[in-house]
């Protein structure tokens, strides 16, 4: 399709959208509003199972079914990168170099590594009492390792990286999630049903099954995310040879404004405008990077409605940690919960598009979407 | 005694000064009660010590750029240091009047508004930025302003997933894909690279 037929089927698609998600936005209960059912059970059915941080809760002991499969993804999402960015045939390994970093880095990074990693186990052992939990702990601690490659070198970052242990780690973890389940079914209740004894309120054994799923799903992301980075690191680092690329300009464009509208609707509206410029993006794209990168915008959008349909206006953050249950009026934790899976699943998804961009970029030589087509003939 | 003598004694006292009001702050310290009163010791260390020993410092290195730069300095510390205090102030005594008191709806609006424009800017600036190493910086600052949005609108759960990812791995991802893409491909013959 030529470039200006597809702008103007973007065009008439992007106006008729625009139309229409207003029109739903105008109907939506105002942002701030103070009638949230679900969000209000929520926070009663996490305090009744003794769960301070009530995201956790959701996640962990109300959802846990759909945390399940979320887990999964972030699963497969390793599995597939790892089948995508393997050794080609053609391809050999040069070992990396030696290089040296700065000395102020170097001291930067030893200060830092081991104050990140504690971070990282702080946030992962406390998501049933404190704002965190396994996903987010797990990122850190896996981002935290990469410190090393930062302060010293590529050869230091492979040493204190064991991914073959990693990878049963994060297949174990992933094992004893479900495990978890099974045992719950082989105590009288039902799959994934919190039957452990639910200890005190605001106690880092409280919750039950929370803190042992919760661990469950530390270890997966950390593990899985060190072991996903690895391979596009051997990608970028260790299966090349050394060259140059000729940046590109981008070209420059007019930003176009945006109206005006009720604070009520406003949330949502701003959540249409980052959708609808992401859609803009991904259809005038002339590379494949950029396009995913657009996708990873086009995601947030759905943060903000999420975000936007559980905001309280006056309310405080559904954490019991130092809140007095039933003192404060609290947000709905239902919502956050569905954002914390879908910016995890959010980001396995460009890790694999990601993967599947240097494969196609392996076997034609171009990252082009117009070029690719081109070559289907 | 000679001119340059006096400047130095004179540049000396300014020091002890300046470390004194920093001396006697950290004494006074431990024996204030209370947040705001312990503000008092925070507030001529500040205000008065820094200034004093950056006069010092510039009284030593005489007339020219390097004393006015010192000065300019010292200055900035100072009104850095009060902007502070206040701030601390007004945040202690808000803690101390009610800690549950409604405040004003009108702020949160404000803030949720101003942390919205800055998700749109940044968004919109990330699609437009064609080249994926700009794009990968573009996409780290929109998960800084999702981040700030997200504690606005009271979820930090969210806000520290969307910093690990939103700002760390995303953009790394990106990054370290756009160095694998941009190598020229591997010709045959152009160099042995094949063992």
């Amino acid at each position: 399709m030529k470039a200006r037929a597809r702008g103007a089927l973007l065009g008439a698609a992007g106006t008729v959208l625009a139309a229409f998600f207003t029109a739903a936005c105008l109907d939506l209960p105002a942002f701030g509003t103070d009638h949230h059912p679900y969000g209000d059970r929520a926070v009663a059915a996490a305090l009744a199972h003794r769960t301070a941080n009530t995201v956790s809760a959701v996640n962990f002991d109300l959802r846990a079914l759909d945390t399940l499969g979320e887990q999964s993804i972030l699963f497969v999402t390793v599995l597939g990168s790892t089948l995508l960015l393997r050794l080609a045939r053609d391809e050999h390994r040069e070992p990396p170099r030696t290089e040296r970093a700065l000395p102020t880095t170097r001291l930067f990074g030893a200060v830092l590594l081991p104050v990140a990693l504690v971070t990282g186990v702080y946030v992962v052992a406390h998501g049933q009492l404190t704002p965190g939990g396994g996903f987010q702990g797990g990122v850190v601690l896996a981002t935290a390792l990469h410190l090393a490659y930062l302060a010293a070198d590529y050869r230091v970052l492979e040493r204190v990286r064991p991914l073959a242990a990693l990878d049963t780690a994060d297949a174990l973890a992933a094992l004893s999630f479900t495990a978890l389940g099974l045992a719950a079914l082989a105590a009288g209740g039902a799959f994934l049903e919190n039957v452990l004894p639910l200890g005190t309120f605001n106690t880092i054994t409280s919750g039950g099954t929370v803190p042992l799923l919760n661990l469950a799903v530390g270890i997966e992301v950390g593990s899985g995310l060190i072991v996903l980075l690895a391979h596009f690191l051997d990608q970028a680092v260790e299966i090349t040879r050394p060259g140059d690329g000729r940046p590109r300009r981008p070209p420059a464009r007019p930003r176009p404004s945006g109206g005006t509208a009720l604070m009520g609707a406003l949330p949502f509206l701003a959540a249409g405008w980052v959708l609808l410029t992401a859609l803009y993006g991904l259809v005038t794209s002339r590379d494949l990077i950029h396009a995913v990168g657009c996708l990873a915008v086009a995601q947030t959008s759905t943060y903000l409605m999420l975000l936007g349909v559980g905001y309280r206006r006056g309310a405080t953050a559904p954490v019991f940690g130092d809140l007095p249950p039933g003192s404060r009026p609290v947000v709905d934790p239902v919502v956050q919960a569905l954002t914390l899976t879908d910016i995890v699943v959010g980001a396995t998804v460009t890790a694999l598009l990601l993967a599947l961009t240097i494969q196609l970029r392996k076997r034609h030589g171009t990252v082009d979407p117009q070029a690719l087509t081109a070559l289907r003939g | 005694m000679t001119g340059a003598g006096t400047a130095h004694l004179a540049a000396h006292l300014l020091l002890w000064a300046g470390v004194g009001c920093f001396l006697v702050s950290a004494a006074a310290l431990p024996f204030l009660p209370g947040g705001l009163a312990r503000l008092h010791a925070l507030a001529p260390a500040g205000g008065l010590g820094t200034p004093l020993i950056a006069c010092a410092v510039a009284l030593e290195q005489g007339a020219g750029r390097a004393a006015g730069k010192t000065l300019l300095i010292g200055l900035l510390l100072a009104a850095g240091s009060t902007v502070t205090t206040i701030a601390v102030a007004k945040a202690t005594a808000d803690e101390d009047r009610h800690q549950d008191q409604e405040h004003p709806p009108g702020m949160d609006d404000a803030l949720t508004l101003t942390s919205l424009l800055l998700v749109v800017a940044a968004a919109t600036l990330a699609v437009l930025c064609r080249e994926p190493v700009r794009q990968a910086v573009a996409l780290a600052a929109l998960g800084l302003a999702l981040t700030l949005l997200f504690l606005v609108l009271q979820a930090p759960d969210v806000a520290l997933s969307q910093l690990a990812v939103g700002t760390a791995l995303t953009p790394l991802l990106i990054l370290l894909t756009a160095r694998k893409v941009r190598r020229p491909p591997a010709r045959p013959g152009e160099r042995e690279d094949r063992p």
